[in-house]
């Protein structure tokens, strides 16, 4: 469909959301048949490709209840995680009405219950949601975004977020990182793998190559692909939230001079950890060289947990 | 049972499901530029309620201004009469061109700039007119994605046939002529 407008966006961005996440059942289903593959070529049967389709099919059924029983399980950690990090205390009306009031005033706006408000002690300009369901939910601001923005641009930036917990995104990447460790967990196996197979073989030496050959595929799928795969939502995740703080305040041009104001300063030291940064409304990960320049690594290229900043705001300009 | 049957059935279902999904969005669509139309009238009738009392406010200081106070009082009644969205864009643009008449003409008298009364009204509807502006920037882009979605093949081809019709944006157009003639208002 043609993005033309920010229903548009919001619709294309979710399939998108959709169509990325469907590939990590796909990637597991992929891992298992390469693992099947290099077991049956291990031994000492005949048809190999016979053999490989049967036991694919037996490790893919075999594999939905395991992964469901891991899925309760990371579920249930992450869960503890994210409960230690939103907090029980927040922000209270009295201890500050400004922000308590744009909170509320957009949540009364959209029937969602008021989350609860932190604020970390740090002079840079950022802010992530948190928690799993918008009961539970967080929003917390630094000290430097809620001095150095003005309050429309809070109140951009806190639609933003609330975005986020209205679309369920933080269960989503949770889901994407459990699918990760699922796939990388399995990509290990396979590369640790060592099959036998009798040494007066003539065909030994080629299918040794193959095995390898699947191997090295399998590192790719499960140390790259699947996690380029979870950024790539991510990326995703944070238009969708841009589109909706616009939904909520009806205008983009306050979100889009937070975000520019936002961009020159968004680095959290105390942020380390990608799985983290990309709860963010901008990446608090890097730092600036000597020009002034953001350090961008090599791997911050590859799997960037935002869309570039010139992305966002043209997107953000074609709708407001 | 042939093929070529089966392929036309699966054709014909293809296109069935392309149709349903064509209607939904282009229905979506419309249903946003609507809600977005009501989220202008709510900021437009916050300002119909301020105008009386900015009349009688008015009426005490500018006693030679009689036509003019009417003039807003019925452009008022006719836009808070007006029926669809067409007509409501055509009797707001009428009605805040007398508004800016009003302020306008206000400043020959200096008694009535200094009653308080007046400068809080003031300052009221100028803060309105910024949320007006905001709202019917956003209904405009709503407006946007609906014609865009309906000119666009093939939605172009069934819109005609479920009764999508392009719709019109809130368009400045009277307001423009009457800012450029501050003291006559055409009735």
């Amino acid at each position: 469909m043609k993005v033309v407008g920010l229903q548009t966006q919001i619709w294309d961005n979710n399939i998108k959301s959709v169509l990325l996440l469907i590939l990590f059942p796909i990637l597991i289903a992929i891992l298992i048949c390469m693992l099947a593959f290099i077991f049956v070529a291990g031994s000492n049967t005949k048809d190999v490709m016979g053999d490989t389709v049967t036991w694919s099919i037996i490790g893919i059924l075999f594999s939905v209840p395991l992964i469901l029983i891991w899925f309760l399980i990371a579920y249930a950690f992450n869960k503890g995680i994210i409960n230690l990090m939103t907090g029980a205390k927040g922000v209270t009306r009295t201890e500050n009405p400004t922000i308590y009031n744009i909170v509320e005033n957009l949540c009364i706006s959209r029937g969602l219950p008021v989350p609860s408000i932190q604020i970390i002690e740090d002079n840079s300009m950022n802010a992530f949601a948190s928690g799993l369901t918008p009961q539970s939910a967080s929003i917390t601001f630094t000290r430097g975004l809620l001095n150095r923005l003005t309050p429309e641009e809070i109140e951009a930036v806190t639609g933003h977020e609330l975005t986020h917990i209205m679309n369920q995104d933080i269960k989503l990447m949770v889901v994407s990182i459990i699918f990760v460790g699922i796939i990388q967990t399995i990509a290990d196996f396979i590369l640790r793998v060592r099959v036998g197979r009798s040494s007066n073989d003539r065909n030994s030496g080629d299918l040794g190559l193959v095995i390898l050959l699947v191997k090295v595929v399998a590192f790719i799928i499960g140390f790259f692909f699947s996690i380029a795969i979870q950024f790539a939502i991510s990326r995703k995740r944070e238009f969708l939230a841009d589109a909706g703080s616009v939904e909520l305040t009806k205008t983009s041009a306050n979100l889009i001079s937070a975000l520019k104001k936002i961009d020159s300063d968004p680095f959290v030291e105390a942020v380390q950890n990608r799985n983290i940064a990309q709860m963010f409304i901008d990446n608090p990960l890097g730092g600036v060289d000597e020009n002034g320049e953001r350090k961008i690594g090599f791997f911050d290229k590859l799997f960037m947990t935002h869309p570039p900043m010139d992305e966002r705001i043209k997107a953000l300009e074609m709708i407001g | 049972m042939g093929i070529a049957a089966i392929v036309l059935v699966v054709v014909i279902v293809i296109v069935v499901i392309m149709a349903v999904g064509i209607y939904n969005s282009l229905a979506s669509l419309r249903v946003n530029r609507d809600q977005a139309f009501s989220d202008i009238d709510v900021q437009m009738k916050q300002r119909y309620d301020l105008v009386p009392n900015l009349v009688n406010t008015v009426k005490g200081y500018a006693t030679h201004e009689k036509e003019l106070l009417e003039n807003v009082t019925k452009a008022r009644s006719m836009a808070m009469g007006a029926g669809s969205i067409d007509e409501k864009v055509a009797a707001e643009n009428q009605f805040s061109s007398t508004l800016k008449t009003l302020f306008a003409v206000s400043e020959n008298y200096p008694d009535l700039k200094a009653n308080q009364n007046f400068l809080q009204l003031q300052s009221e509807l100028s803060d309105i007119e910024n949320k007006i502006s905001a709202a019917r920037r956003f209904f405009n882009n709503a407006t946007k994605e609906y014609n865009a979605s309906l000119v666009v093949f093939p939605n172009n081809i069934l819109a005609g046939m479920f009764g999508f019709k392009v719709a019109t944006y809130f368009d400045l157009g009277e307001e423009k002529e009457a800012v450029s003639k501050p003291v006559e208002v055409k009735f």
